[in-house]
């Protein structure tokens, strides 16, 4: 991974930096439509940033645009899974003390992009309303407020619909490791 | 498993009633009778605990999703052709307009596409015909269990007899996810070239008279000759006592076999999970590249539409790409070009698009 051999004119001390001054704005708006709930887009903009700052130091960014949204996106996604986190949380606390708390997470078992595909196609399946419920809780981070609001629904019809939408990956979830036969560890997440 | 047969019966009141009760957690707003109303429930037993636990666990994993807005996003402009664009100029990439209008024709394609139901043979050893369009894929359900994902612009036939299970691939690329038979065995022939297995996971593509064969599952014994030795070299290899005899070649899971079409030459490689799930995206109607180069990249592409795709500089073909797109949604392919990675994509007119740097 030497720069000498790449040959390649290096970016001056601008580096990501300069393009992301360049691409600020752009990558505001962008945040703003896929996270609408992000009141800290500053934060995000500013987190994003920096973790682009830090891989430029451990190697060459070829492709500096495509990878600052690449990385706005996984910030986005790091959001989400905090106000995941927080609901496993708070449903621990009623743990009973014969369950034991150590589980691997599902999240560890299979393949990220995998399982985009795999939720994906969970998804397509739903019916239209409840697709649409999904897509923008998920996809792009709506708050169930913000869902209800979009689409003209109570948040209750809202609620119902999340409800399905999960059930639906949760049961392509076990088919599909069923059929990549791994049984055992689908079956040990039930218990 | 016990745990879980005694779930099933259950099952679906719990998960229901769990689910519901998740989605109300995510609201974030519970009442003090909500609140008390969801302590009685999460205590009945460890099984709603569990329940509960386990399907919150499947909503942080769907947080995987969020990687969808950028494929979504460029499949929402939804454009019908392709029409010669200005040079992109700065800072007006992501002005795409996303509305829910334009995502839901996305998410409606995509329904439109996974509605499609497998194609299953009527009477049992009847042979069957199977062949796709450019851009298109099938999957056929077998009378034996077995399944096949069959690739865009691909053609083959199935023949069962006693003894073996036979498909022969004419052209493209198709993948097998077989039944376990020890006394069937099931062999895929592309050419002179022959794969066989008695129960695993594999693709072979044969294009160009190029063969490569990538094993998800299990192991398959490639073989350059007559089929009845390819068979005899699987008992050999099940059995572990003999050597391999000379012209067969073991494939693991994870291992990825190419023969070249010029030097006939056999080049295995081991690939990583994250490489194998990649090409294999296909299966599910999604193409996924990840740090690829633009080269690669519209080779593959080519296989998906009818249009003619030609890099115009050099430079331009070694650019590294990334992105997930469906099967049949190419335009979003160039779009993304265009807006992330300032290509210009021009259609020629005689059905060739020229992809030059817009730089």
């Amino acid at each position: 991974m030497s720069s000498d051999i790449s040959g390649r004119k290096r970016k001056g001390t601008g580096g990501i930096f300069s393009v992301f001054r360049e691409q600020e704005a752009g990558l505001r708006r962008f945040l703003r439509r896929i996270s609408p709930s992000s009141s800290d887009i500053d934060d995000i903009t500013q987190e994003t940033i920096l973790r682009a700052l830090q891989a430029e130091r451990e190697r060459e960014i070829l492709q500096p645009k495509a990878y600052l949204y690449t990385i706005a996106r996984n910030v986005v996604r790091d959001s989400l899974d905090k106000k995941s986190r927080s609901v496993i949380d708070f449903i621990e606390d009623f743990a009973p003390e014969t369950v034991s708390s150590n589980e691997p997470l599902v999240e560890d078992q299979v393949d990220g992009r995998q399982r985009m595909l795999l939720f994906w196609e969970a998804v397509a399946t739903l019916p239209e309303q409840c697709q649409q419920v999904f897509v923008l809780k998920k996809v792009y981070g709506y708050s169930h407020a913000e869902i209800s609001k979009e689409l003209g629904i109570s948040v209750s019809t809202t609620e119902k619909h999340v409800a399905a939408g999960l059930r639906r990956c949760s049961e392509f979830l076990d088919k599909r490791s069923v059929r990549f036969g791994k049984e055992s560890e689908s079956a040990s997440l039930q218990g | 498993m016990k745990q879980k047969d005694v779930l099933s019966s259950t099952a679906p009141d719990l998960t229901a009633e769990a689910a519901a009760w998740l989605a109300q957690l995510e609201t974030g707003k519970l009442s003090s009778e909500d609140m008390a109303a969801f302590r009685e429930w999460i205590q009945r037993s460890p099984r709603h605990y569990a329940e509960i636990r386990r399907l919150a666990g499947v909503s942080l994993e769907t947080n995987v999703l969020a990687g969808m807005a950028e494929p979504l996003r460029t499949a929402a402009s939804n454009r019908k052709h392709l029409k010669r664009i200005e040079k992109p100029s700065r800072g007006r990439s992501f002005k795409v307009p996303l509305g829910v209008a334009g995502m839901l024709t996305a998410c409606a394609l995509a329904v439109a596409f996974y509605i499609q139901q497998p194609v299953t043979s009527s009477t049992p050893d009847e042979p069957i015909h199977a062949a796709t369009e450019v851009g298109q894929t099938e999957e056929i359900a077998l009378q034996d269990g077995s399944r096949i994902n069959l690739n865009t612009d691909s053609k083959l036939d199935v023949a069962f007899v006693k003894a073996e299970r036979s498909v022969y691939l004419e052209k493209g690329e198709a993948f097998f996810d077989v039944a376990h038979d020890p006394d069937r065995p099931f062999t895929v022939y592309a050419g002179t070239h022959s794969v066989t297995a008695v129960g695993t996971a594999f693709s072979v593509r044969w294009t160009d008279d190029e063969l490569i064969v990538t094993v998800s599952e299990g192991k398959v014994v490639y073989d350059d000759g007559p089929p009845e030795k390819a068979a005899e070299g699987l008992k050999t290899a099940a059995s572990k006592t003999a050597k391999p005899v000379a012209q067969k070649t073991f494939l693991a899971a994870g291992e990825r076999l190419e023969i070249s079409p010029v030097s006939q030459q056999e080049k295995i490689q081991q690939l990583p999970d994250q490489t194998l799930s990649r090409e294999l995206a296909w299966r599910s109607g999604f193409l996924d590249f990840e740090d690829a180069q633009l080269r690669d990249v519209v080779r593959e592409m080519q296989r998906y539409t009818p249009m003619r795709i030609e890099i115009a500089d050099e430079d331009l073909a070694e650019l590294r790409f990334g992105g997930v797109f469906r099967i049949g949604e190419t335009d979003a392919f160039f779009e993304a070009l265009e807006l992330s990675f300032d290509v210009q994509v021009e259609e020629a007119g005689d059905g060739r698009l020229i992809l030059t740097s817009a730089k």
